[in-house]
């Protein structure tokens, strides 16, 4: 029995033999190498297996298909949206933990905070940072909240736009946060500028003069 | 296609892949295995199905999952055992990996001596024997004209010398092909 032809085709003798059972382990490879790329034997060999020949599996296979389709979806949902959390919650521990480690930040106003031009005001040495580490502290509450409610709507799925909800109602809060922020340092300024047109310095007429020598420190 | 549409696909066709499954391992265990590997695989790529060709598209999915447990199961059975079922340590190994190009070559006048054995090979290493032996084709070469995959002409070449070696070694030669 000649499994291939001259043309390097299966011979129908040897597709029969496959649907037969015939072909040892040597030709079954052969022939499921060779029905891997052509088209012309794939088709002559599905002409072969009509319903009297098809077999039923030992258990039906839908059942346990849907079951790994479902377990595989869920796997990619977490595997994306988790990343995302994970990043945010990691970003917003290792800035709080930064801002709490490294002395002398307070007054150090935050990004893009806009000064007025003439609120360029001292610091007032030795002032505690103690109102910083509060407000830092409270924002990291807030984020975690948010990432929080994130990770539950996540796991109660309302539909597609639930994750990008919880996204963006992370960004909300951290967006407010910063707005917070920035409402408080420029009270604080306003509130040390007041001090100063209450108590005059003697350098005071020098330092409301836009370009001017600013005074020495009080 | 929703998933209840892919579950009514998975009932259609249930019995024709898990039949091909089976001609090609002979194994019921192994042939449900590679049935719903086959499934999830459609699942993946479901998109890129053919228009009308749901069938021939699960068979050729069917038959390379199939190929690939089989390719493995061989290649885990040669590579244990020699020639005569001695482990390789032996010293009867004259192949390297099997993807290497040192593993196809044979020296000149070996080759003047097995000319005969190669023309007499059978399908499918007959023609990629001459072309690469006999005519120095490359890989590639062969590839475009027999209308096969790259890999399947390098499998193909890499058996056809493990025959010519049996060849060889039959005919009262130490057998070895450099």
């Amino acid at each position: 029995m000649e499994l291939f032809r001259k043309d390097g085709h299966l011979a129908d003798e040897g597709l029969q033999a496959l649907v037969n059972g015939e072909l040892d382990e040597m030709g079954r490879l052969e022939a499921a190498e060779h029905l891997d790329f052509c088209d012309e034997c794939l088709g002559r060999h599905l002409r072969l297996l009509q319903d009297d020949v098809l077999l039923a599996p030992p258990a039906p296979l839908q059942p346990a298909v849907m079951r790994r389709v479902r377990s595989r979806g869920r796997r990619v949902v977490f595997a994306r949206y988790g990343a995302v959390a994970a990043a945010a919650v990691l970003a917003v521990g290792i800035w709080g933990l930064t801002s709490r480690a490294l002395p002398g930040m307070g007054g150090v106003p935050a990004t893009g905070a806009q000064q007025p031009p003439s609120a360029q005001v001292q610091q007032p040495a030795g002032q505690p940072a103690t109102g910083i580490g509060d407000r830092i502290g409270a924002a990291v509450n807030n984020a975690a909240s948010g990432v929080g409610s994130f990770f539950g709507n996540m796991f109660s799925p309302r539909g597609g736009a639930t994750q990008e909800d919880t996204i963006t109602q992370t960004q909300e809060a951290l967006a407010r946060q910063q707005r917070q922020r920035e409402e408080e340092e420029r009270k604080k300024k306003e509130e040390v500028f007041e001090r100063q047109k209450v108590q005059p310095q003697p350098e005071a007429a020098n330092t409301t003069t836009p370009g001017g020598q600013s005074g020495s420190n009080p | 296609m929703n998933d209840a549409q892919f579950g009514q696909v998975v009932a259609q066709y249930e019995k024709l892949v898990y039949t091909i499954c089976y001609q090609y391992t002979k194994n019921h265990h192994t042939a449900q295995d590679l049935a719903q590997e086959t499934f999830l695989s459609a699942y993946t790529h479901r998109e890129s199905c053919p228009a009308d060709s749901m069938k021939p598209w699960l068979a050729r999915i069917a038959t390379n999952k199939a190929k690939d447990h089989l390719k493995s199961a061989y290649n885990r059975r040669v590579r244990t055992e020699g020639e005569d079922g001695l482990p390789e340590s032996s010293g009867t190994v004259l192949f390297a990996k099997e993807d290497s190009p040192e593993s196809l070559a044979i020296g000149k006048e070996t080759l003047e001596k097995i000319k005969g054995d190669i023309y007499s090979l059978k399908e499918p290493y007959h023609k990629v024997a001459v072309l690469y032996f006999l005519e120095e084709k490359s890989v590639e070469e062969i590839a475009a004209s027999t209308q096969r995959p790259p890999k399947t002409v390098h499998t193909q070449l890499y058996r056809a010398k493990r025959l010519l070696q049996e060849k060889m070694k039959g005919g009262g030669e130490d057998g070895a092909v450099p």
